[in-house]
């Protein structure tokens, strides 16, 4: 059964319809890559998936563990075990690393103060980044590679059942690349998360072999299929699976 | 206006308030300059108005004793973040109740000349007390005047040659009951080479139905001397808060005051630093959170007299509910305080529509040779800083109150350790139910 699955979604932002009948799934465990060149709605689905504010549902739903959650306010989105990893995620002055990550680790992995401390510093680890980031003020000042790390530490902070990954690949450079894709094996190996992973490039593929792909142009999913749509798209663009 | 339209007083009955006190010549004449002043300055709203109220009777009547139960106590030294089983470890404390300082401790420094006494006895007992008290602080603004004219209680604080104090001293303020008032004085004297850190707390542990206080704090810092003065006011109930602060700063000094305002009625802060000697610096930073009905006015000043001086006057404010909050800030460089720098920046948060921000800089220059310069910003929160930790699961109230607390942050980390920890909670509660 699918964990997530959205349902002839239609999506509009600022009045323009970006998404129009978006039928996705991701399972339990199961890493999918959506692929799509730039504007065609992947970004959009994300934040109508967490419940950004200015995305409006129109028509069909999203579907948690077969519960519709479209209507429901972000804060219980993330609670249920949504989580995402934005591409620009903003700076949060004077709100340190280490202070955030502690308070989610204990509200969603359930754990005492002490034990938390020691999950942010292995995620930290895991992802490539120096125990010291975790006195530094979130995302200020960081570089763009250091952002993206970050969101991964926070998504594994949030234990979730579906992760929703916006290009964690790019801007990246190939060893930081290696320590996304080990935070992405941990989500699906160790806690069964879903992954739906946003990208338009398929170099992430080295390290994370998808198990599913769905191709999105002009706001509908036009194609899905196996690890060898990834596989084609990287060989033939998206002229391929242009109608 | 006159000072018997208001308090209905007259000279003589400051000449009366004083002999009860048993007070030298030199005080009874210092209050009385300040009555003679009252009735020449400009009329201050923002200031008559509430002394007007003052429980003067019971002022001139002289000290009655004053008893608090160990709960306020308790209450009272966790506002300032000191545990109360660890008072006695402080290096040194005094507490004031009403117009009475009832105790004051410390240890192991008397060796060292350090002294810690309560002010109404310093006035009879230290000969050093004539030299300073009201020689820093004049009568020159009405809150001044009233200080000075109706001080009673509060410390004396001094620090000799070259003695540096690594941990603070902690400064007490509590008001007690209702209709009550406190006009307590502080005088901190820290000689050349020494240095000093200061922490006090006003705090009313028991909701006041109307209470006014006009405290003052004058302070000397001596050559190459460093003082770091932190004030948090956290009064419950309709407490009018009235502080005045007059500070010198000689050559090579340095002085950091920060008053911190979380609860009370309506709140006028002033602060005035002079740089008396070369390279002199003086940094002012006023910080509130400001809730419900609130009204506050910071009223900042730093003037150059001398060269090569540094000031910085900061301002750094959380506006909430229907609260107030004006900002005078005044960079004032005399003629030959060349080469000086100073800086005036206010942040401002606004986390509500009702809520009201106003912001009046000034810089006043006689001399060429300066570097002023002021900026303000007035911001709301980011709804999608907002978005952003509401979907790691954080309601909306918590999000803001994330967001509140990292606005306040780089002045937190500032602060001594404990007094942080505890600001941190104060913002915490105050923010709660946003």
């Amino acid at each position: 059964m699918a964990r997530l699955r959205v349902e002839g979604l239609h999506v509009k932002v600022g009045g323009r319809e970006v998404l129009r009948g978006v039928n996705l799934e991701v399972g339990e465990g199961e890493v999918v890559y959506l692929l799509g060149p730039n504007g065609a709605g992947k970004s959009t689905l994300i934040y109508t998936v967490v419940g950004w504010e200015g995305y409006v549902v129109e028509r069909g739903g999203i579907l948690f563990d077969s519960r519709r959650i479209e209507g429901l306010p972000p804060e219980e989105r993330a609670k249920l075990g949504v989580a995402a990893g934005f591409q620009t995620p903003p700076e949060l002055e004077g709100v340190r690393v280490g202070v955030l990550l502690r308070m989610l680790v204990e509200r969603f992995w359930g754990v005492s103060s002490l034990e938390a401390l020691k999950l942010v510093s292995n995620f930290i680890s895991m992802v490539g980044l120096p125990s010291s980031v975790l006195e530094r003020e979130y995302n200020v000042g960081f570089s763009g590679g250091e952002r993206k790390k970050l969101e991964m530490v926070k998504v594994l902070a949030m234990r979730p059942k579906i992760a929703l990954l916006d290009e964690p690949d790019s801007g990246v450079d190939v060893d930081s690349l290696r320590g996304i894709g080990e935070a992405i094996r941990y989500l699906r190996e160790e806690l069964g998360t879903g992954v739906l992973v946003v990208t338009h490039l398929a170099r992430l593929c080295r390290f994370v072999k998808p198990d599913r792909a769905y191709v999105m142009l002009g706001g509908r999913i036009v194609k899905s299929g196996g690890p060898e749509l990834v596989k084609m798209i990287e060989e033939k663009g998206y002229s391929a699976v242009r109608g | 206006m006159r000072v018997r339209e208001i308090l209905g007083i007259s000279r003589s009955d400051i000449e009366e308030l004083s002999r009860k006190r048993g007070e030298p010549e030199w005080v009874t004449r210092r209050r009385l300059e300040a009555y003679d002043a009252l009735e020449k300055l400009p009329p201050d709203p923002a200031v008559d108005e509430y002394v007007r109220s003052l429980d003067v009777e019971s002022i001139l009547a002289g000290t009655t004793p004053v008893e608090v139960d160990s709960e306020l106590w308790e209450l009272a030294v966790k506002r300032l973040g000191v545990k109360p089983e660890e008072l006695q470890q402080l290096t040194g404390y005094s507490v004031t109740v009403d117009n009475r300082t009832i105790e004051v401790q410390l240890r192991a420094l008397r060796e060292r000349g350090v002294i810690l006494a309560p002010m109404d006895e310093a006035v009879k007992k230290y000969s050093i007390v004539k030299d300073y008290m009201f020689r820093i602080m004049r009568p020159d603004t009405r809150l001044a005047a009233y200080h000075i004219m109706l001080w009673a209680g509060g410390v004396f604080v001094y620090v000799p040659e070259g003695v540096k104090l690594p941990n603070p001293l902690y400064g007490v303020f509590l008001i007690t009951g209702e209709g009550l008032k406190q006009t307590e004085h502080t005088l901190i004297i820290v000689e050349d080479n020494a240095s000093l850190t200061w922490v006090e707390g006003c705090t009313a542990p028991v909701k006041a139905k109307y209470s006014v206080h006009l405290g003052g704090l004058e302070a000397w810092v001596g050559r190459r001397a460093r003082l770091d003065l932190y004030s948090v006011e956290n009064w419950a109930g309709p407490v009018h808060h009235r502080p005045v602060k007059r500070m010198i700063v000689e050559e090579g000094g340095v002085l950091n005051a920060t008053p911190i305002a979380f609860g009370g009625e309506t709140i006028l802060v002033e602060e005035a630093a002079r740089l008396v000697g070369r390279g002199a610096s003086a940094k002012l930073q006023s910080v509130a959170l400001l809730t419900e009905k609130r009204w506050s006015e910071s009223r900042l000043e730093v003037v150059h007299e001398a060269p090569g001086g540094k000031s910085e006057i900061l301002s750094r404010v959380v506006v909430k509910d229907e609260a107030f909050d004006r900002f005078r800030g005044k960079l004032v460089a005399k003629r030959g305080a060349k080469g000086s720098v100073g800086r005036m920046s206010c942040n401002t948060l606004l986390l509500s529509e009702k809520a009201v921000s106003e912001t009046i800089p000034a810089l006043e220059v006689e001399d060429n040779d300066v570097e002023f310069s002021h900026e303000a910003s007035v911001g709301r929160l980011s709804t999608e800083k907002l978005y952003y930790l509401r979907t790691m699961g954080f309601a909306e109230d918590e999000a803001a109150s994330l967001l509140v607390q990292g606005f306040f942050e780089p002045i937190f980390t500032a602060l001594p350790f404990d007094l942080a920890v505890e600001a941190r909670k104060i913002v915490e509660l105050a923010l709660k139910g946003h």
